[in-house]
């Protein structure tokens, strides 16, 4: 059996073998090698989700695989630096996506847990059945997400704002992301109106930071939860239908 | 409508389902020597690609299960939907192979009010539209004090692979 490396992209739990790991690093330090901007990566918690724009963690990892197509780079949350033997593999159980029985033909069992062992070249044929790329970003979009993360990560704390204050910026944001078609990629500014919302004595120690850290983690979390009751009516919608 | 004429020991599950305005409540209901296991919490592992029916799978007594939201399969989940969950290990059924036969299971997502009951006399069997679910997916419905029951058809929702793509 092959050396297996465990990896988690969203709520999966993945193995891949070793041998087709050509390289393994950390989102930002990728980022910030990378020249080009347009390198094609596969955000798996997306494809997997059947979602866009699923974005790893700020320390997520990339992996560069061996595919048929040559290579391809996986966007992951997190990659465990522990190799693990497995000794044997489960057989598939009834109900099994297609699909997944495609990129994931087999499941081994790590400390009493089910984990998919990725193939990549399932992957590979995964990827053109879905005949759809929303998987797939460039290294730009990455990079572009990147700094947004960042820059939320270093928000100061909204600890200082009394409740009035923190629910009449949050109030607005929303109804802002809402007016803007419930976009995540939208950027939001505060206008004049927002701040004549807040009590003048409030304003003075607001930093423009730390209201548009709060503007940004706020759209974050509405995209989130956008996209997740999206998701929920297709399914709903699929299942009515089916 | 026919009335049941024997006595039978069932598990009944409700059905966390907003209770119409006559207050009658829904059930799935499962024979004893189905229920295997009642269990408060389980490792479930999410599958690619799968409906939101199929949660994922788990590892049971060194078996691989499939583990099914019901409620979410026969598109009944109601608004009550973040109460108390239980996963019930239940026997399907078995299949014919080189060793003889195999069980096969699933752990079903379901709801924590769970009893014995009696199906008796004083049941009346109805027709699955007047439930109003997809014919398939039981095996029998009944009325009983106002209340609807369902025998789910686990063999059809475990074998019926198409429901598994999307």
């Amino acid at each position: 059996m092959e050396k297996i490396c465990l990896i988690k992209a969203g709520d999966y739990l993945l193995g891949i073998d070793t041998s087709v790991i050509l390289k393994k690093q950390e989102i930002n330090s990728f980022i910030a090698e990378e020249q080009s901007d347009e390198i094609s990566l596969i955000l798996l918690t997306s494809l997997f989700d059947k979602h866009a724009s699923v974005f790893p963690e700020p320390k997520g990892f990339i992996l560069e695989v061996k595919s048929t197509v040559g290579s391809q780079i996986l966007v992951v949350d997190s990659c465990s630096a522990k190799i693990i033997e497995p000794e044997y593999c489960e057989s598939l159980p009834l109900l099994y996506p297609d699909l997944a029985r495609i990129c994931c033909p087999q499941i081994l069992i790590h400390e009493d847990q089910p984990v998919l062992l990725l193939d990549t070249d399932g992957l590979e044929t995964v990827l053109a059945s879905l005949k759809t790329d929303f998987a797939v970003i460039s290294v730009a979009t990455l990079r572009k997400h990147g700094s947004r993360e960042q820059k939320t990560l270093d928000t100061p704390s909204v600890a200082a704002l009394n409740d009035a204050t923190f629910n009449s910026i949050v109030s607005w944001t929303i109804a802002e992301f809402l007016e803007r078609g419930s976009d995540e990629d939208c950027v939001i500014t505060p206008d004049e109106l927002l701040l004549q919302s807040i009590p003048h004595g409030e304003l003075q120690g607001l930093s423009d930071d730390l209201l548009q850290g709060l503007i940004d983690k706020t759209v974050q979390k509405c995209g989130k939860f956008h996209n997740t009751a999206m998701q929920r009516l297709r399914q709903t919608i699929a299942l009515t239908n089916s | 409508m026919n009335k049941t004429t024997s006595i039978d020991k069932v598990v009944a599950v409700r059905v966390r389902q907003q209770v119409s305005e006559d207050g009658r409540r829904l059930f799935f209901l499962f024979t004893p020597g189905q229920v295997e296991e009642v269990l408060s919490d389980i490792v479930v592992q999410p599958l690619p690609f799968a409906p939101a029916f199929l949660q994922g799978l788990t590892y049971w007594r060194e078996s691989l299960l499939p583990v099914i939201d019901l409620e979410e399969r026969f598109a009944i989940k109601g608004e009550e939907n973040g109460g108390v969950s239980r996963f019930v290990v239940v026997r399907v059924g078995a299949m014919e192979n080189e060793a003889g036969g195999e069980v096969f299971r699933c752990v079903l997502k379901l709801s924590d009010e769970i009893f014995p009951m009696d199906i008796s006399a004083s049941g009346f069997v109805v027709e699955n539209k007047d439930i109003g679910i997809e014919p398939s997916l039981v095996r029998g419905t009944y009325r009983l004090n106002e209340n609807s029951y369902i025998v789910p058809n686990l063999v059809y929702i475990l074998q019926n692979q198409s429901d598994v793509e999307r």
